[in-house]
């Protein structure tokens, strides 16, 4: 019997199915020739996917990196497959009840696993996954046990969209069943974009049933605000940075008080570097969402090592410039919506008649916009200039509304509603539209939610977001006069786009969906902590079923109402409400000395 | 029959060096004892240096604090994790466990493990917190008046958790690969030099002095004596390093340095050590690891420290202590200047350690500060003289009076120092004081043993009982507000106190008869004080004569 009829049979034996699919895939996937050692190696397209020299050395190497593998109960599924030289260091790395399972794309890579080298005792303690993304992720959330993802990069280029839809799709999947209720503290920034964002994060962990505590660094903006009116630039700078570590530290104690399950910051949070270490040391999970463009602020670069997960708005250049500066995880996170706040209005003629134009725009009046938008004004059509920050543009302050008075989120929302067509022009500090066109701003999703007809200047990630039908966009100023002219013009196909925008927003871009996705993720990346939460394999019921050999801690487990989140600290809590010199069994005193480390604050400030 | 101890002693390094005295007495008590130790793994290494120690049980306490504080585990995980651990502990049947670690979590450990016999904080079958054994229990209590307290960590370990004995210096044994590689290490830097140890980092910024201070004092040192630096510490510690090097250079600091910090592991630590003339260091780990590898000290104790209970052990070291009425703080305080550090000027440190290097004479001046050389006193105990410097006459004479009634209460034994001549300043206030006290205390065994009466009556008098309580209540508030007042009599009240958390009992009359207990201890302690004081008063106006106090000769009382 050859190499590969040997390796067939214990497939064979096991899943007779998958063995016939091997056989008939046949081969050539991979180039496999021998390596320095001796040993076959493999290339696909010039590019190699196991040592030139020594794959079984590189490969052990490989496994030895993996850390925080095979926890109890987990099921390690390895996305990448080759000559499945990883995995054999994997499986010799983890305990033999550990279960793994290989994603395998393509068939034809396992044929030519198969004959490349002898691999029978590796094949009877591991399973393969085959199908469509759709399938594979189907079959993995069936498991019970909790999953961790493995990835064997050089063996996943070729297959680059594959695993990235299967693990989109294992995300979709957890977030759908994600029952568990995780403690989560959202550290906003002192003032700015992100602000707002932070609030709608708040509010959407919370309407998915979170416990979330806004750390708000906005309660600090006067001071803030005091510590910029300084005259010499050097003495605010100091004064600032120092402020900001004053405020990064306070996070970090109020961190300390209720350590959450993740720490979500929003774009300019004030986490230092220094601070951000110190939690990872402290193991807890942080996360940030840079809701900013990472060309134009670029503190990221000090702090991309220091945050577990970076959620970005931009895509390839952006995840490659955090990775190159040592981000870990960098995932794309478009912004959102949130409906509660971005919404229909029914406003009275009053209200349509202050807040109503043909045309409108808010926003500051940045360089480009003070040149675009005086092109923009023509008799027989009103046209409404919101915003502030307007001083010296004189074309235009025969538009300017308010006086030039920043508006509030409320009276934002009245002036969606009410205009016609809303402009939505990202912002950029040169002259004309920002050439660097990626990312999608709020406002297309707020403008949307509302069910507000817009004009947005175009954005590459746009097409993934909304059909050219739900969101109109433009690629030159020269297009928008006419563009106008067409869509006022048409008020029927405008109410069609805004309806078609707004049902595509609350079925894929409010902020309930981004956490949901936020979370999921880092709930795969973390199947024992994030993961197990959300999946409520820390619930009462849950635990209870597995204290079958330490009846103490049943009996306590079985006093929590089913579905409810216990952790250490409840249940030393239960232990303590007993009532005054109520003799406790020695588990009982076993519990309260853990719960007794669990309390000990020292070591965080 | 062999028997079976168990010591926790999970947290500090030091501590663990500090335990030494209680290794060999436990060898005296019980010849061929099998000592087992349960350590945070960090610091297994240093444990396994220790003689006597049969198993080294290691847990990583830091881990799990880190874990549990962010939910990392589940309970069930976590408590299989440490059950699995902890159990073979509570079945290997030992005799006597000996809880060295001062927290409630060890005493959960303590008597979660089980033993006919617990020495420290245990768990009582409620939970609460409680101390077993009076040595133990005045590790807590001393806290409450460190002013006054005179005995040494170390004794207090080898007290309380054998007994008395005699002078057992502390002991570590460094393995003869260390010992060459440190040897190795020295001479690749300068061959033949000799070297001292300089620790420039704490634990805790507040008990160490500045690292610019550290510079200069050894610029001054290098500047008088052919010898070499070497700063031992942690990684962590370099910025500090760096800082008293960069000190050390501006001061004209010319002798080599040799940077060890984050070189070493624990064990090379005590080689290197035991390779130095001299340590100059603030109150840390690697001060007892010297003291164990037979190295001199000079120790800088600044902010929160205290000497008396944590310096160096045994005779040939020092300990300078800043002249400030607010040292040693507390443990808690959080102090906004540090002037405690700037009281001790490096040229007098400097001057001391050419001292203990045997190359220059005892500083002949001094200001801001008090030098204290280790000793051993006549009860074999550790102990400090003053040699320069001004102490605090109250402070002094209550400090001296409390070491003796403490000594003698524990171990029913007279100590063998001498006993106090001078009368303390507060004389009469303080016979006035415990007079009345003894009356209150007479007062509160009496209800208390009314309340025994009346709780082991059938049916229960509640009424009469809730009257009782009561009384005893606003009795107890009143004898314990006048005493905490005096020190005379608060670190009593303080151990009164304590005693009051710790009353247990099965019944409500065995929880009254504990109570009775509580108050009898106390008022014997009380009397204890009482006839101490009176003898003193006696001595002075001439009526009586025992062999004086000699209160240290360099000492000059304020």
């Amino acid at each position: 019997m050859n190499t590969f009829e040997s390796n067939l049979s214990v497939v064979e034996s096991r899943d007779p199915r998958l063995a016939y699919g091997i056989r008939e895939a046949g081969g050539g996937a991979l180039t496999v020739t021998s390596a320095r050692s001796g040993l076959p190696t493999a290339q696909h397209k010039a590019r190699w996917i196991h040592s030139a020299y020594d794959p079984l050395r590189e490969s052990e190497s490989w496994a030895a990196e993996q850390t925080s593998l095979g926890r109890p109960r987990e099921i390690l599924v390895i996305m990448g497959v080759g000559l499945l030289y990883h995995v054999e260091a994997l499986r010799r790395r983890v305990t033999t009840d550990t279960d793994m399972m290989v994603v395998v794309p393509d068939l034809t890579e396992l044929h030519d696993a198969f004959a490349a080298r002898p691999m029978e005792e590796l094949l009877q303690t591991v399973g393969f996954l085959t199908g469509s993304p759709e399938t594979v992720a189907d079959e993995l959330t069936a498991l019970a046990s909790p999953l961790r993802l493995v990835s064997y990069a050089p063996a996943m280029v070729r297959y680059g969209s594959y695993f990235s839809d299967l693990e989109q799709q294992l995300r979709r999947r957890l977030a759908s069943r994600a029952g568990g209720q995780l403690n989560i503290a959202v550290v906003g920034p002192i003032y700015g974009g992100s602000l707002p964002i932070a609030r709608y994060a708040v509010h959407a962990l919370e309407q998915l049933g979170h416990k979330v505590r806004w750390i708000d660094h906005s309660v600090h903006d006067r001071s803030y605000e005091e510590c910029a009116k300084l005259g010499d630039q050097r003495n605010r700078l100091v004064i600032q940075g120092r402020f900001a570590d004053v405020l990064s530290q306070f996070t970090l104690a109020q961190l300390a008080e209720d350590p959450p399950d993740v720490v979500l910051a929003l774009a300019q949070a004030p986490l230092t570097s220094v601070v951000l270490e110190h939690l990872r040391r402290k193991k807890f999970v942080c996360a940030m969402w840079f809701v900013e463009n990472y060309r134009h602020l670029t503190y990221w670069q000090q702090l991309a090592a220091s945050y577990d997960y970076w959620f970005v708005i931009q895509r390839e250049s952006c995840r490659d410039a955090l990775r190159q500066a040592g981000a870990g995880d960098v995932i794309y996170m478009p912004m959102a919506a949130d409906p509660l706040i971005h919404r229909p209005l029914d406003l009275s003629a009053d209200e349509r008649e202050e807040f109503g134009s043909d045309v409108s725009f808010v926003g500051a009046g940045y360089a480009n916009r003070r040149a675009l938008l005086p092109k923009l004004i023509a008799p027989g059509r009103t046209f409404k200039l919101w915003g502030n920050e307007w001083d010296g543009a004189d074309a235009l302050q025969g538009i300017l509304q308010h006086g030039g008075a920043r508006i509030d989120t409320a009276t934002c929302m009245q002036v969606f509603n009410a205009s016609r067509i809303n402009l939505n022009l990202h912002s950029w500090s040169g002259s004309g539209l920002d050439p660097q066109a990626d990312f999608v701003n709020p406002r297309t999703f707020e403008l949307a939610a509302c069910g507000a007809f817009q004009l947005v200047d175009y954005r590459s990630l746009l097409p993934d977001l909304f059909t050219a039908e739900e969101v109109v966009s433009f690629k030159t100023v020269e297009e928008l006069p006419s563009l106008i002219g067409r869509w006022l013009a048409d008020p029927d196909a405008r109410a069609a786009a805004a309806l078609g925008a707004r049902r595509r927003v609350l079925a894929e871009h409010t902020y309930v969906h981004r956490m949901k996705e936020i979370l999921s993720h880092i709930g795969m990346s973390r199947p024992d902590r994030v993961g197990s939460i959300l999946n409520g394999e820390r619930q009462a019921d849950a635990l209870t079923a597995r204290c079958d050999d330490i009846p103490v801690l049943g009996s306590l487990m079985r006093g929590f109402p089913s579905g409810h989140r216990v952790e250490l600290k409840d249940v030393a809590g239960r232990i303590r409400s007993k009532a005054p010199h109520t003799p406790l069994a020695r588990e009982e005193l076993l519990v309260l000395m853990l719960d007794e480390y669990r309390s000990e604050m020292r070591d965080i400030l | 029959m062999k028997r079976r101890v168990l010591l926790l002693n999970i947290t500090r390094m030091g501590d663990l060096v500090q335990m030494g005295a209680l290794l060999k007495r436990l060898q005296r008590e019980w010849p061929a004892v099998e000592v087992d130790l349960v350590v945070d793994r960090r610091f297994a290494p240093v444990a396994a240096l220790l003689p006597h120690l049969r198993h080294i049980i290691s847990y990583d306490f830091h881990a799990l604090v880190d874990e549990s504080r962010v939910n990392a585990r589940d309970i069930v995980t976590l408590y299989r994790d440490i059950a699995a651990w902890a159990r073979p502990m509570a079945e290997a049947g030992y005799d006597r466990v000996i809880n060295l670690t001062f927290n409630r979590r060890s005493g959960f450990l303590a008597s979660y493990i089980g033993a006919p016999e617990i020495r420290g904080v245990a768990a009582a079958r409620d939970g609460r917190t409680v101390i077993h054994n009076e040595w133990m229990a005045y590790l807590t209590d001393m806290h409450h008046h460190r002013r006054f307290n005179r005995f040494n960590l170390v004794d207090i370990y080898a007290c309380g958790g054998s007994g008395p004995g005699s002078f057992a210096p502390l002991s570590v044994t460094v393995p003869k690969t260390a010992s060459d590689w440190a040897q190795d290490f020295l001479r690749g830097h300068a061959a033949g030099k000799q070297w001292m140890a300089v620790q420039v980092g704490a634990s805790d910024v507040m008990k160490a002095w500045r690292p610019e201070h550290f510079g200069r004092a050894l610029a001054c040192i290098g500047k008088q004596s052919d010898i070499g630096i070497v700063f031992i510490g942690t990684p962590q510690e370099q910025e500090t390093i760096q800082a008293a090097k960069r000190a050390y250079r501006a001061a004209g600091g010319g002798q080599p340095v040799v940077e060890a910090a984050g070189r070493t592991d624990l064990v090379q630590l005590a080689a290197l050590l035991a390779q130095c003339k001299l340590l100059l260091t603030n109150d840390t780990g690697p001060m007892h690891l010297a003291v164990g590898v037979g190295t001199p000290v000079v120790d800088t104790s600044v902010g929160h420290v205290d000497f008396h209970e944590t310096g160096p052990y045994g005779p040939g070291h020092w300990v300078v202590q800043p002249d400030l009425s607010c040292a040693p703080c507390g443990f808690e305080q959080v102090c906004m200047h540090h002037a405690c550090k700037d009281r001790l000027v490096p040229e007098q440190i400097a001057a001391l350690s050419l001292h203990a290097l045997k190359a220059g004479p005892f500083p002949a001046w001094t200001s801001g500060i008090r030098i204290y050389e280790s000793a051993v006193d006549e009860d074999g105990l550790a102990t400090y003289r003053l040699r320069a410097g001004r102490e605090e006459v109250l402070t002094a004479w209550y400090g001296a009076f409390w070491r003796q009634i403490w000594f003698e209460n524990f171990t029913g034994s007279d100590s063998a120092c001498a006993t106090l001549s001078d009368p303390p300043p507060d004389l009469e206030d303080a016979l006035r004081n415990i007079r009345k006290l003894l009356s209150l205390a007479a007062g509160l065994v009496s209800r208390a043993q009314t309340l025994v009466h009346l709780a082991t009556r059938h049916p229960l008098p509640v009424a009469d009982l809730k009257r009782a309580q009561a009384l005893d209540e606003q009795d107890r508030a009143q004898a314990l507000e006048m005493s905490l007042r005096s020190p005379v009599s608060s670190p009593a009240a303080i151990a009164l106190l304590r005693d009051l958390q710790s009353d247990d009992g099965d019944t409500l009359a065995a929880m009254a008869r504990s109570r009775a207990d509580t108050y009898r201890r106390w008022r014997a302690r009380l009397a204890a004080a009482d006839a101490k004081l009176t003898m003193v008063a006696r001595v002075s106006s001439g009526l009586s004569h025992h062999r004086p106090l000699t209160m240290h000769p360099a000492a000059q009382s304020a």
